[in-house]
């Protein structure tokens, strides 16, 4: 496809570009590095906002509600014994998978 | 559509372009217009339609998490494809370049800090791809505060929330003054609050398929941020739960508490299952084939059982040829009795004859040979006796059990109900170890690999495992074991749940009752059932560690950002960006705010959450235009300076750029 109002030595111009960048070192490969570059205080990562010292609360990986309990098997938060069973008879897979979603990246083994 | 082409036409070249890079929109328009002339979804596929040999822009109705990706990567451009085809589709629109170029000034947005990668794809693309005379830079959350006049802008004193699709920015101002050392981000969105809402309800129901249309429906309509989280779920959790926990001096406060909080209440959503409609006409063509198909079947059975018999008739005259040459072969005389018996020439009875000759001659006539095969026949015929006598008693007992149906229904049922739930706790703990086979740490095949490397151990100087076929079913009794019972106990299962629909009207009913639970888990209804995810994929925002973003929540942000500052700011604080859409945001962040500060506390929504920024650019376009050139970096800077130095990043009120 070509444009109207896009540079006819464009195409050629990037591949430039792209090989001039990359040639440079290794420094745009990930934000970490390209902020390293120049160095003041207020960059990418300096803004970001600090964890948090509250203790986090516990909440039900299935339904929720507040979780007193968790599972030694499969490492899932859980409210109460209805909810224990479900985990229970369920296979390990989708408990990965609600693992994922609270961010633990672990892998259950047994 | 007439009227916007004139609009197009009429644009004079040093009229300018305004961008605003959204992460989930892009907005673009000429200065004169009064809204934004494109708004396009800043997403494209990944992969080329096979016809056009181009890549598509997503519809507002597409899956975004599927096969589609955007030139951001938490609110950073990190791809220059992607972003080179949007920029293409909005000039298109626009119709905006001749010849090679886009001759307008041209103001972009950027998020706050951006990296210099970010700036460079950027600029290199406007001034190298469209030859653009000059580019503003300027930051989308500060825009989006600009109403009018700029020197209003230059005194006042506030504190902007800024909610973007993948980040959160606050950011304080003091007399006009930014204080960049307190911009506090947060890495989570309203992109993050839709996919965690789409995850939670699919896994929820694995059995019904949802479309992205509906999930972002539901998002938009049912969801909100919880004014008292914990209150909340205590409702959604029933009366006991919520009336239970109390003290006494809420009890009272009741009724007031309620109104103040506006508890929402759970939404129960029908999905219709779509059955594919038959015609009466594809119901006769099948019945057609079906009688065809049984005609054909039964004419090869009777072609299989002729040559049957004719080979089994050749047989039959071969042996008895042979049995005419000696006469007292034992064995032959069997063999040709078997064969008559297929044939149907002599009854069934002269079998057993033969079978148990010996049994009653008397001893002192027989051999020693002769006498072990007596013993072993009289073994033979005490078995069949008994095998006739329990088929006998089978028969009797259904008698029975037809009896005992006929004159205790009730407790005949009782049975049947007991037998089928021992039946349904097989089958359960036989899927589970079925799912434990499929992943490979488990421990059913671990122990699976142990007896094989056993059998492998074996001590022998030849190996000859294999050469047999039926060296290899040692693997097979190994697997399969568990499908065949599978299979057996399902079937009769079937036969149970039959005969109990047959019998009990309300069978179903109780089957459900037994399987219900408070929660709905594992029901598989037709019935999606939102409660704790009305209020749980916005809560996100206030507990980022529900979907693991290691962060502080937006009250402490706001908290950490404003300290050591002046009060005033808790006072003007400004929700903008789309996320100030959500419904009781501004409640919930008021109620937490009172509850941290002794003095006032004062929030408002931006007047256009979403359009807002797009809309103070143009206002600041329209009203200093003398101003932009000072503000905005020219083509000829880029060609002598270059994107690596500072020098040409200009700075200016909206400007990104700290000394």
């Amino acid at each position: 496809m070509s444009y109207q109002f896009k540079n006819s030595q464009w195409q050629a111009r990037r591949k430039e570009l792209k090989s001039r960048r990359q040639s440079q070192s290794r420094k745009f490969n990930n934000i970490k590095a390209q902020v390293q570059i120049n160095n003041s205080a207020f960059n990418y990562l300096s803004i970001e906002a600090p964890p948090s010292l509250k203790p986090a609360k516990k909440y039900c990986d299935i339904t929720g509600f507040e979780a007193k309990y968790k599972d030694p098997i499969t490492q899932l938060q859980y409210c109460d014994s209805i909810v224990f069973n479900y985990i229970r008879n369920f296979p390990k897979a989708s408990a990965e998978t609600y693992l994922n979603i609270r961010g633990c990246t672990q892998k259950l083994i047994s | 559509m007439n009227y916007m082409r004139d609009n197009y036409v009429n644009a004079k070249n040093d009229v300018p372009i305004l961008i605003d890079y959204g992460a989930s929109t892009i907005k673009a328009g000429y200065a004169t217009s009064q809204t934004p002339d494109v708004v396009i979804r800043s997403y494209i596929n990944k992969f080329k339609d096979s016809n056009t040999q181009s890549n598509q822009i997503a519809q507002w109705d597409t899956d975004v998490f599927k096969n589609y990706r955007s030139p951001f990567e938490k609110n950073l451009i990190q791809h220059s494809g992607a972003l080179e085809q949007l920029n293409d589709f909005v000039f298109e629109r626009l119709q905006a370049g001749r010849h090679g170029r886009v001759n307008h000034p041209i103001i972009l947005t950027e998020c706050f800090a951006t990296t210099d990668l970010a700036r460079m794809i950027v600029l290199e693309q406007m001034f190298e791809c469209y030859q653009v005379p000059s580019v503003m830079l300027g930051v989308d959350a500060l825009f989006s505060v600009f109403q009018d006049d700029l020197d209003t802008y230059l005194k006042q004193t506030q504190l902007i929330v800024h909610l973007g699709d993948q980040t959160v920015h606050v950011v304080p101002i003091i007399n006009g003054q930014i204080i960049y050392s307190n911009i506090k981000r947060l890495n989570l969105g309203g992109l993050n609050t839709l996919k965690y809402f789409y995850q939670t309800i699919q896994l929820r129901h694995p059995h019904l398929k949802f479309t992205y249309p509906q999930i972002d429906y539901w998002h938009k309509q049912y969801t909100s941020v919880a004014i008292d989280y914990q209150l909340q779920l205590r409702y959604f959790q029933g009366p006991q739960f919520y009336f239970g926990y109390r003290d006494k001096i809420t009890e009272q406060n009741r009724q007031y508490q309620d109104d103040q909080l506006q508890l929402l209440d759970p939404i129960y959503i029908d999905i219709p299952i779509v059955q594919k409609i038959v015609s009466a006409e594809d119901l006769k063509r099948k019945d057609e084939n079906r009688q065809r198909m049984r005609v054909r079947l039964q004419e090869s059975i009777q072609q299989s059982r002729q040559n049957k018999k004719s080979q089994l008739e050749q047989q039959l005259q071969t042996l008895q040829q042979e049995l005419e040459i000696d006469q007292n072969n034992d064995e032959l005389k069997k063999k040709i009795t078997n064969l008559q018996v297929k044939l149907g020439l002599v009854p069934k009875e002269a079998l057993e004859e033969l079978k148990y000759n010996l049994l009653n001659v008397p001893d002192d006539t027989l051999t020693p040979s002769q006498l072990n095969q007596k013993r072993y026949q009289k073994v033979m015929y005490e078995q069949a006796l008994m095998k006739k006598q329990k088929n006998q008693e089978f028969k009797q007992l259904q008698k029975d059990a037809n009896k005992f149906k006929l004159e205790e229904p009730e407790k005949y049922l009782q049975m049947l109900y007991e037998k089928r739930d021992r039946i349904v706790l097989q089958i359960q703990e036989r899927k589970k170890l079925q799912q434990e086979m499929n992943s490979r740490n488990s421990r059913f095949n671990q122990k699976r690999i142990q007896t094989l490397a056993y059998l492998g151990a074996d001590d022998k100087v030849e190996d000859d495992f294999g050469k047999d076929d039926k060296d290899w079913e040692i693997y097979r009794s190994v697997t399969k074991e568990i499908d065949s019972a599978d299979e057996k106990s399902k079937y009769k299962l079937q036969e149970i749940e039959q005969e109990l629909k047959d019998l009990d009207p309300d069978f179903e009913i109780k089957i459900l009752k037994s399987i219900a639970n408070m929660h709905q888990l594992g029901m598989n209804l037709s019935q999606v059932q939102l409660t704790v995810d009305r209020v749980r994929c916005q809560e996100i925002y206030f507990q980022p560690n529900l979907i693991g973003v290691e962060q502080q929540g937006l009250v402490d942000m706001i908290k950490l950002s404003s300290k050591g500052l002046d009060k005033l700011l808790l006072q003007n604080i400004i929700l903008t960006g789309g996320g100030a859409k959500t419904q009781g945001i501004m409640q919930r962040l008021q109620k937490d705010l009172t509850s941290e500060y002794d003095c006032p506390i004062a929030i408002k929504i931006a007047t256009d959450p979403v359009f807002g920024t797009w809309m103070g650019m143009k206002n600041f376009a329209n009203k200093y235009q003398n101003m932009l050139s000072q503000f905005s970096i020219s083509i000829d800077d880029y060609n002598e300076i270059g994107t690596q130095k500072w020098e040409i990043f200009k700075q200016h009120p909206f400007s990104n750029i700290v000394d």
